[in-house]
């Protein structure tokens, strides 16, 4: 309770600061258009040549879109800004703040900014799903619909703790920016299932670097494509990288010494 | 003598520069290298799915064609736009403009070293890919000879139409639409999404004429052998053209862009 009104709180800034630049909403809406643009673009040229790849059709791939803009959405939405914010910290020492907080800091870090505007891409990512399942005439059952969420839900945490596996390493290094751009490049691969994939680099982007498994997932699922025998990744995968971001922060934490103050 | 000496001071000066910077350096050029190798599992899904080959690729050419592609865009990119609204706001071109020189000349070896620079991740890269994915290189003499002036054109060409496209940060202080827009029509029209005779026959007749599919897929195409010599000349017959307009268009919106220019930071 005490949880949810925090973020409440946080929620309401993020979103008073944004109204103020009402333009970059435009921006925002062109930039999201373009991107989808590009994206049904290549799916229709790709699908000119087959009729199946891997075994998903072209409605599938563009269910499959529709979850890829969702995640890209929710990264955008507090999980990228929030961690840009702490790197920021890091380099001139604000972060001692957020040490003082009575709240668990990586918690805090998490909810701590919140970008309205990138709430764009989440919806149409919502729109893009229901309008693939409907044209593609899905039927789910409750069963998988329950699934869907559960596999969304198993998506955001592997992404959230994939950035800070990323962004831990700030403590030490400082100055990483950069380390985002290995995100966004590694994201693209998410754009397809992970069927396309060799097996090699399949088992990399479940295991290793999970980007692309957080999105084939929950599209997996909703398109019937989920193996049963394959569930119990759905929760090992993100307990694992959960674990082992929150192990990383709390060594990160120890080692973190200030930089002002 | 006296341009050649300073662009060999300014190309030593950069290639430090990126040195610094080494980590973010590679991070970039991991970044460039990936989106070609995406692709290219995606069309060998797509020939695999159809038994062997697509649109008139096989697995081997295809894996061919995007491994040369990886090298030539490299060689031809710039990240120019990215950076001009930037430069503008920060006051870096403010300090540009005291030298007696044109800026351009800076960016052209910032852009060339970094090149150089990049060839080191890009070349054992291009080599290891191919031992793992077996593509299918046919070369005659003369697709080789004629690459390299198709790729030089393209390179000059690209650079200077991004160049001139960087311009608009002179007159919005937000460019990111802008180049996003830029974006999607190169990965459209360059080849990048797919092999241009991937799509309907009309849109890859257009695009043939299209700066973008010259200032990168020209090039792979003549190395792979996919065009006639004919094709090979009348693309470099275009690429001039574009050439020319671009050098005329840089002059043109300098010299306006300059005027409005009102100096911040220093």
């Amino acid at each position: 309770m005490y949880l949810a009104r925090v973020i409440g709180v946080h929620a309401r800034i993020g979103i008073l600061k944004d109204l103020q630049y009402r333009v970059n909403f435009a921006g925002q809406l062109v930039n999201s258009a373009l991107g989808f643009l590009l994206a049904i673009g290549s799916i229709l040229v790709v699908f000119r040549h087959t009729d199946l790849l891997g075994d998903w059709t072209q409605t599938d791939l563009i269910m499959l879109i529709g979850v890829f803009s969702i995640v890209r959405g929710f990264i955008n939405l507090f999980v990228r800004p929030g961690l840009q914010a702490y790197m920021e910290g890091i380099r001139t020492g604000l972060f001692d703040y957020v040490l003082l907080k009575p709240l668990d800091s990586q918690l805090y870090v998490s909810i701590r900014e919140f970008r309205i505007w990138s709430l764009v891409d989440l919806l149409t990512g919502v729109g893009l799903v229901v309008w693939s399942g409907w044209v593609g005439g899905l039927e789910a059952s409750l069963f998988t619909i329950v699934l869907f969420f559960v596999t969304m839900l198993a998506g955001f945490s592997v992404v959230l703790a994939f950035w800070f596996i990323l962004g831990t390493s700030a403590f030490w290094f400082i100055k990483v920016d950069n380390i985002f751009v290995v995100f966004d490049s590694l994201f693209q691969t998410a754009r397809w299932p992970l069927t396309v994939y060799p097996g090699a680099v399949r088992i990399l982007l479940t295991f290793v670097v999970p980007v692309a498994w957080a999105v084939t997932m929950p599209a997996a699922t909703l398109a019937g494509k989920l193996e049963i025998g394959s569930l119990w990744l759905t929760l090992l995968v993100p307990a694992f990288f959960v674990a082992v971001s929150r192990i990383f922060w709390k060594i990160g934490i120890r080692h973190y010494s200030g930089a002002s103050a | 003598m006296r341009l050649f000496r300073i662009y060999l001071l300014s190309a030593l000066l950069h290639l430090k520069e990126h040195l610094i910077y080494r980590a973010s350096v590679l991070i970039w050029l991991f970044s460039m290298l990936l989106e070609p190798v995406v692709f290219m599992m995606v069309w060998r899904a797509v020939a695999l799915a159809e038994g062997g080959s697509a649109g008139g690729y096989t697995q081997g050419t295809l894996t061919a064609y995007y491994l040369a592609l990886m090298v030539v865009n490299h060689l031809t990119f710039t990240w120019i736009m990215h950076e001009y609204a930037y430069r503008i706001r920060e006051g870096v071109l403010a300090g540009q403009l005291l030298y007696p020189l044109h800026p351009i000349h800076r960016d052209v070896t910032m852009n060339a070293t970094y090149k150089l620079l990049g060839l080191v991740l890009f070349i054992p890269a291009f080599l290891l890919l191919s031992v793992f994915l077996k593509p299918e290189f046919q070369f005659e003499p003369w697709q080789v000879l004629a690459f390299l002036p198709t790729l030089a054109l393209a390179a000059a060409m690209r650079f200077l139409m991004e160049w001139a496209v960087a311009q608009t940060a002179f007159w919005y202080i937000e460019t990111s639409s802008f180049n996003q827009a830029y974006y999607v029509a190169t990965m459209f029209f360059s080849g990048r999404i797919a092999p241009i005779s991937m799509f309907p026959d009309w849109l890859s007749a257009v695009a043939r004429y299209l700066p973008f599919w010259l200032g990168v897929a020209l090039p792979v195409e003549t190395l792979l052998g996919s065009l006639t010599p004919e094709e090979v000349m009348s693309g470099m017959v275009i690429q001039a053209a574009w050439l020319a307009f671009f050098a005329g268009l840089v002059a043109w919106v300098w010299s306006r862009a300059v005027r409005r220019f009102g100096a911040v930071g220093g």
